[in-house]
C-alpha cells in the first residue's frame, strides 16, 4: 500500500520541479530589465500551467517503464456471481446498441457462462418516436439465443438524474438480484471474455467495489476520429497504466465499460442533489469520478486494469460532438469544486478532483499567459518591484522547446517501448506508428489552439452560471460543410484574426510566438470541416492505423455482421408471441 | 413503489429492491454559535 504513496510523492515532486524550472526560466527571459508585477504574474501563470502539464507527462512517462500484466484468461470458467449488464440509453440510435447487446450477448452464450449474465437496457429517451424504435428493435433483440428471461428493456417517461439517476433507479428497484453490475454507455462493446473476467475477480477479491476497463476507440472514419482513436487504442493505456500506479487502489471511474460490486455501489454511491441551481447546484453531472469517491470512502477498492482487453467504445467523429460533450463534462467537472471539501473522502478522490477542474482550467490560464505577454509587449515599461539581476538573457525558445519536450516526450517513449515489446506490430509495424505518433502530435498541436478557445468559453460558460443542459451524444455524425463549421467557430476565427491583427499593429516583435498560436484560430472552421471528413483510399491505412483495423477483435466482427443482418433486410415489426416476460408495451 | 406509472415496460425486471441512501457530499455551513455550543456541550457532559 506504500507504493502509490512513493509514486504519488516521486510525480509531484517531478512536476514541481520542472514546473518552478520552467518558472526560472521565465524569469531569466523577461527579468532582464528588472521585474514588473506583470512579469510575477506571468511567472506565475507559467508555474501554474506547466505543472499540470508535467503532471500529465509524468503519468505517461510512468507507464512506459511499469510492466504490462496481461494474465492468461480461461475464460470458460463460470463467475460464482449474477452480474446484471447495464446498457443506460438516451435517445441513441436504437439499432446500433441493440445490435452491439446482441453481440456481446452471443459471446456470452458462446462461452457457456450466459447463466450468469442478464442484460437491462435502462431507456431514458424521451422522444416517444426514438422509444418506438427501441421496442422496434428490442423484438430483434428477443430473437437472439437464450435472451427469454435474460434480456430486459424499461424506460422511464422522466429521466430524473439522468444517467447516475437512471443507474440508480435499477438498483433500486432489481439490484438485490444480482452481486455485480457491469455498466456501459450506449456506444459500449464488450467480449464475453472479458466480461467473464471481470465477474471472476469480482468473486476473488471480495474487497474489490469497483474494476474499470481502459477502453478503446472503435469504427472511427473521420480524420478527427481517427486520431483520437489511435491516441486512445495506442497511447491511452501507457497514460493509465501510469496514472493507475499512483492511484493504487483509489483509482478512477469513467462512468461505462467497467464492474461495479452491487451492494458496495448501492450502499456508497446515493448521489444526493446539490444545494442550489445548476450550473453547480442540482443534479451532479460528473458522477462517475464521485462515485469512485464514494466507494474509496466506504473503504472498497477501486480498481483499473489498462492490460484486460476486449473493452471498446465509439468517440465523436469531428470537433463540434467533441466539443459538445467537452461542454458537458467541463460543467460537471468544475462543480467537482462544491465536493472537494466533502466529509471523510480520501485525499487523492479530493486530488482527483482538482486534477479534473484543472484539466479545463488549463486553457483560460494559457490563454491569460498569452495575452498578458501580448500587453507586456505593448507596453514594455512597466515599473520594476525588482532591480535586474544581472544574470544572462536566455532565449525564449528554451522555454518554447522545454514546453514541447514534455508534451512529446512521454509520446516518444511509448514508441520505444513499443519497438521493443512487439506493440507496434499491432499498429502496422515501427515505421506506420513513427508517421502515426508524428501525425498525431502535429494534428493536436494544430487543434490546440482552437480547443483552448473551446474550453475557456465552456469554464466562462460555467462561471457565469449558464447551464449547458444534458444534450443527448450524436454518433455516427460525420461530415461537417463549412457553412456549418463556420456557423459553430465563427467566433473563434474573429478572435484569433482581431489578436493577430492587433499584434501585427502593436507589437509585432512577438508576432513569431502569437501567429502559430491565432492562425489555427483564424482557420478553425476550415480545420473543423476537413477534419470531419474521412481519409479517401491510401490515405486511410497510411497514418492511424490501429490494432483494432488491422486485425478486428472477434467481437467487433461478430457487431458489424449482425448489424448488417439487422439492416440489409427490411425490419421485421410482427409482435413476438410468448415473450411477454422480457418486454411488454404499454 | 414498484412498476409505477412511469415505469410501463418494467414488469420484466426481477422484484429485487436495494436500498441506495443518499450520501453526504455537503459540509453543514456551521455558524460561529454552533461551534461555542459544542464546546459547551462537550465541557457540559465531563
Amino acid at each position: 500500500m506504500t507504493r502509490p504513496y512513493l509514486f504519488r510523492t516521486g510525480a509531484l515532486l517531478v512536476a514541481l520541479f520542472l514546473s518552478c524550472c520552467a518558472g526560472y526560466l521565465f524569469l531569466r527571459f523577461t527579468g532582464e530589465n528588472g521585474l514588473s508585477a506583470l512579469d510575477l504574474c506571468r511567472t506565475g501563470l507559467v508555474v501554474l500551467s506547466s505543472f499540470w502539464l508535467v503532471w500529465g507527462g509524468t503519468a505517461g512517462v510512468m507507464g512506459v517503464f511499469a510492466p504490462s500484466r496481461t494474465a492468461s484468461i480461461n475464460a470458460r470458467v463460470l463467475p460464482r456471481g449474477m452480474t446484471a449488464i447495464l446498457v443506460p440509453i438516451y435517445n441513441e440510435d436504437p439499432t446500433q446498441t441493440f445490435a452491439r447487446i446482441a453481440a456481446m450477448n452471443r459471446s456470452l452464450v458462446d462461452l457457456g457462462i450466459a447463466d450468469k449474465f442478464h442484460i437491462a437496457v435502462l431507456s431514458d429517451t424521451q422522444s416517444l418516436e426514438a422509444a418506438t424504435q427501441e421496442a422496434v428493435w428490442f423484438e430483434h433483440l428477443l430473437r437472439e439465443p437464450m435472451s427469454s428471461g435474460r434480456i430486459f428493456y424499461r424506460r422511464r417517461e422522466r429521466n430524473l438524474g439522468r444517467k447516475a439517476g437512471n443507474i440508480e433507479d435499477f438498483v433500486a428497484r432489481s439490484g438485490g438480484a444480482y452481486d455485480y453490475a457491469i455498466i456501459l454507455d450506449a456506444d459500449s462493446l464488450m467480449s464475453g471474455e472479458t466480461m467473464g473476467e471481470m465477474a471472476r475477480r469480482m468473486d476473488a477479491d471480495p474487497k474489490l467495489g469497483l474494476l474499470q476497463t481502459v477502453p478503446k476507440v472503435i469504427h472511427a472514419r473521420t480524420l478527427f476520429g481517427r486520431s483520437m482513436q489511435f491516441a486512445a487504442g495506442y497511447l491511452s493505456p501507457s497514460f493509465a497504466r501510469g496514472a493507475s500506479l499512483m492511484q493504487g487502489s483509489e483509482g478512477p471511474y469513467w462512468g461505462h465499460n467497467a464492474i461495479v460490486r452491487m451492494r458496495a455501489f448501492a450502499a456508497s454511491c446515493g448521489l444526493p442533489e446539490l444545494s442550489g441551481k445548476p450550473p453547480f447546484g442540482g443534479h451532479i453531472l460528473s458522477h462517475d469520478y464521485v462515485e469512485a469517491a464514494l466507494l474509496s470512502r466506504a473503504g472498497w477498492k477501486v480498481m483499473v486494469d489498462p492490460d484486460l482487453d476486449g473493452s471498446f467504445e465509439e468517440g465523436p467523429e469531428n470537433l463540434i460532438e467533441y466539443a459538445k460533450r467537452d461542454r458537458r463534462w467541463c460543467q460537471g467537472n468544475l462543480q467537482h469544486r462544491r465536493l472537494i471539501g466533502a466529509p471523510g473522502l480520501k485525499f487523492w478522490s479530493r486530488f482527483t478532483f482538482v486534477q479534473g477542474i484543472m484539466a479545463y482550467f488549463a486553457s483560460p490560464l494559457w490563454l491569460l499567459l498569452m495575452v498578458s505577454s501580448i500587453f507586456a509587449a505593448i507596453y514594455p515599461d512597466q515599473t520594476s518591484l525588482f532591480a535586474p539581476s544581472g544574470a544572462t538573457k536566455i532565449d525564449i525558445w528554451v522555454l518554447g522547446v522545454a514546453v514541447a519536450a514534455v508534451l512529446v516526450l512521454p509520446k516518444l517513449l511509448i514508441m520505444i517501448r513499443g519497438a521493443f515489446d512487439g506493440h507496434n506490430k499491432r499498429f502496422g509495424g515501427n515505421l506506420r506508428v513513427l508517421g502515426s505518433v508524428i501525425s498525431e502530435i502535429l494534428f493536436s498541436t494544430i487543434l490546440a489552439p482552437v480547443m483552448l478557445l473551446l474550453q475557456t468559453r465552456a469554464v466562462a460558460q460555467v462561471l457565469l452560471g449558464l447551464d449547458g443542459g444534458w444534450p443527448a451524444t450524436v454518433r455516427g455524425q460525420n461530415w461537417i460543410n463549412l457553412e456549418i463549421a463556420f456557423r459553430a467557430s465563427w467566433w473563434i476565427a474573429l478572435l484569433g484574426l482581431a489578436t493577430l491583427g492587433g499584434t501585427i499593429a502593436f507589437a509585432p516583435q512577438i508576432v513569431m510566438w502569437v501567429a502559430p498560436a491565432m492562425l489555427p484560430a483564424i482557420f478553425a472552421p476550415l480545420l473543423i470541416s476537413i477534419s470531419s471528413k474521412p481519409p479517401k483510399g491510401l490515405r486511410t491505412r497510411l497514418v492511424f492505423l490501429t490494432d483494432m483495423e488491422m486485425e478486428p477483435a472477434p467481437i467487433i466482427l461478430e457487431y458489424q455482421k449482425i448489424l448488417q443482418d439487422w439492416t440489409l433486410p427490411e425490419p421485421s415489426v410482427e409482435p413476438l408471441t410468448g415473450r411477454a416476460t422480457s418486454y411488454v408495451p404499454a | 413503489m414498484k412498476y409505477d406509472g412511469n415505469f410501463p415496460f418494467g414488469n420484466a425486471l426481477p422484484d429485487a429492491p436495494l436500498p441506495m441512501p443518499k450520501q453526504r457530499l455537503e459540509n453543514q455551513r456551521r455558524s460561529l454559535f454552533d461551534a461555542l455550543r459544542d464546546v459547551f456541550s462537550v465541557l457540559a457532559t465531563r
